[in-house]
């Protein structure tokens, strides 16, 4: 693409490897101080692009608060109003909770007292979108994440490689670039967490049997009100007596947990979102 | 991208073009002075000139710069050269000349073997200009024309491989529709910002038999580099530029009109039309995506009947409108072709999608298949 002076690119990453994130890079040039969030699997950058589910909205004063489920978490969202972001405070007024919404924000980080790590989105686009968009969202990012833990694979077998070796695979510069960082910020990345998350989200090939359950699944979740959540077992109670197996209930929990619907409050135990 | 790597080679007596792999000293050549010029610059002691161009033999063809050179030296002739050397200038090996290299004209004739370097379309790089490229043909289209009071032929077609496609011009020769084809020698140039490939005779043209794998044609932004066509990429619309919207054109000259009236036609009445540009971000790079009527029209619900309609002509609001809530932060699969401006390169939108679960089934695939 073309070199003159570009915008910050905005990364597309789930927000477990958000959380999962705990150091960053300083970029002093031009007396200009700018802090990019390092991912361990090599995502490097400070504004974000993702999709969810808005499981919270909260407004005090001139602070807005959003809570975005993806299908690994949430992303927290702080919205300070400002002379110039009049736009973005439009844009959060006309959302709500459980709306689907694409949300582009730049990063800001801190560390609490007990030295935790968290990073903060302040958005500058917030608006609803459609169940296409959130998918779509959804398998490209997976797709992102696995070249980068593929290069991350490689690194960890030879930490010599160049961008230009890396490249030379397949990849673009700019995972190379950001991988490479990545592998040398963190001396053994854990990448395991995040290897798990993609298998469990292969999941876009979905029956239409677990599409038609999964409404009822979402209102047996709802109306069950356990605290703690309803078990499996419970769930697969009641919809085996219409016939259905464990089989499509898996798939129809995956795809409410996808969907940002539904989350794990406990092994095997679910609760609306 | 891998870069070649060029070694020192041990110095050698004599060497073909073909034999030239690495840097090397003291070699000798009987190669013909395929094109030569000059060149003057501003060095700092003063101003020098230096000579350039091409050289071959029946291996193949190479590069040279002479810092020296005789003036007795003239292209298309046959050359016994001593004393010079190799070296690689911005990642390509060129024969080197300088005040020792010495110069032996022969009187007989060399057969030079063209060679160009084969590459994918998405590949091309305006700075080699004669290359080999391979792909389908379709869309012929003849036109003649005179040239020294003579008429002739052109041919007018699309090459179309992998995930692009470019316009090829034939100058007299006729293609096979629908065949694929390996062409050496075609000529690469920009015109307004889009790249295109004309061919002459010269170039040397065979039918291959393949079999084509079904692939998507969806592309990451992060693999386009230079302005091709026929492209299909995907992404979220982050924005929707400030002038985008309702447009009046002439309807004489269809110049866009920012005045009541066009300057040239004042008489002719005004049609309206759209115009849109957006960020598209597809999370491996971003790019500027503009359009018109073809592209935006029938995805936001907008027909000429709309926009010509007398008794209600289309409102600039409600256009915008109309725009933004399709464009706007939606997941888009958009079909255009690349193409250069004094801004980078952009995306000419020819057809403009929201993302459907069909494709959502197709990028999975993609996806999977890495």
């Amino acid at each position: 693409m073309a070199n003159e002076k570009r915008r910050e690119p905005a990364r597309w990453v789930f927000s477990r490897e958000l959380r999962d994130t705990t150091l960053t890079h300083v970029d002093d040039e031009n007396d200009v101080k700018r802090e990019y969030f390092i991912t361990k699997a090599g995502s490097v950058g400070r504004r974000v692009l993702f999709c969810g589910k808005i499981t919270q909205k909260s407004e005090e004063n001139e602070t807005i608060k959003l809570t975005v489920a993806d299908p690994t978490g949430a992303f927290y969202i702080t919205f300070f109003s400002k002379d110039f972001n009049q736009d973005t405070r439009a844009e959060l007024g006309l959302v709500s909770e459980n709306q689907n919404v694409m949300v582009v924000g730049r990063t800001s980080f801190f560390t609490s007292n007990e030295g935790k790590f968290y990073v903060n989105i302040n958005p500058e686009t917030v608006r609803e979108v459609r169940e296409e968009d959130l998918e779509y969202w959804k398998i490209q990012t997976v797709a992102y994440l696995k070249r980068r833990l593929s290069i991350m694979h490689e690194l960890s077998k030879s930490p010599e490689l160049s961008a230009e070796q890396i490249v030379s695979l397949g990849f673009t510069e700019d995972e190379a670039a950001g991988c490479i960082m990545a592998n040398s910020a963190y001396s053994t990345p854990a990448l395991g967490p995040l290897e798990d998350l993609l298998i469990s989200m292969n999941s876009y090939h979905v029956s239409e049997d677990a599409i038609n359950l999964k409404d009822e699944v979402l209102d047996i979740i709802k109306e069950s009100g356990a605290f703690g959540g309803i078990t499996y077992q419970e769930i697969l109670d009641k919809i085996s007596k219409k016939g259905k197996d464990s089989e499509q209930l898996d798939e129809a929990l995956n795809l409410l947990g996808s969907e940002g619907e539904i989350y794990e409050a406990e092994k095997r135990k679910f609760r609306p979102a | 991208m891998g870069k070649a790597y060029y070694g020192f080679m041990e110095s050698a007596k004599r060497l073909k073009v073909a034999e030239i792999v690495g840097e090397a000293t003291d070699i000798a050549m009987k190669v013909k002075l395929l094109s030569i010029s000059v060149r003057e610059v501003q060095g700092s002691k003063g101003p020098f000139s230096y000579h350039y161009g091409l050289l071959g033999d029946e291996t193949g063809v190479i590069p040279f710069t002479a810092w020296s050179v005789p003036a007795t030296v003239r292209e298309k002739d046959v050359y016994e050269i001593s004393k010079c050397y190799t070296k690689s200038y911005r990642d390509k090996l060129r024969v080197y000349f300088d005040a020792h290299t010495e110069f032996k004209l022969l009187n007989e004739p060399l057969e030079v073997k063209r060679v160009y370097k084969f590459y994918n379309l998405k590949d091309l790089n305006i700075k080699d200009k004669f290359v080999t490229v391979e792909g389908v043909i379709s869309g012929e289209m003849k036109k003649e024309y005179e040239k020294d009071g003579q008429k002739k032929e052109l041919y007018n077609y699309t090459l179309s491989e992998g995930r692009a496609s470019i316009p090829l011009t034939s100058f007299g020769k006729k293609l096979e529709n629908n065949k694929y084809v390996r062409i050496q020698g075609a000529r690469l140039d920009e015109f307004n910002g889009y790249y295109r490939l004309n061919i002459s005779d010269k170039a040397e043209v065979e039918y291959i038999s393949v079999d084509l794998p079904e692939e998507s044609p969806i592309s990451f932004l992060s693999d386009l580099k230079v302005p091709i066509g026929g492209i299909t990429v995907t992404g979220f619309a982050l924005n929707l530029g400030e002038k985008s919207g309702l447009i009046a054109r002439c309807s004489e000259c269809n110049q866009k009109i920012d005045d009541i009236r066009c300057s040239d036609h004042p008489e002719a009445p005004l049609k309206y039309d759209i115009f849109a540009y957006f960020t598209l971000d597809d999370g491996t790079d971003y790019i500027q995506v503009s359009g018109g009527f073809d592209a935006f029209g029938p995805i936001c619900g907008i027909t000429q009947e709309y926009l010509q309609n007398k008794t209600r002509p289309p409102l600039k609001k409600e256009v915008k409108e109309k725009l933004s809530k399709v464009i706007l932060h939606n997941s888009l699969r958009i079909k255009g072709n690349l193409k250069n401006s004094t801004m980078g390169m952009g995306l000419r939108a020819t057809e403009v999608k929201l993302i459907e679960k069909t494709d959502l089934g197709e990028l999975a695939q993609i996806n999977g298949g890495e």
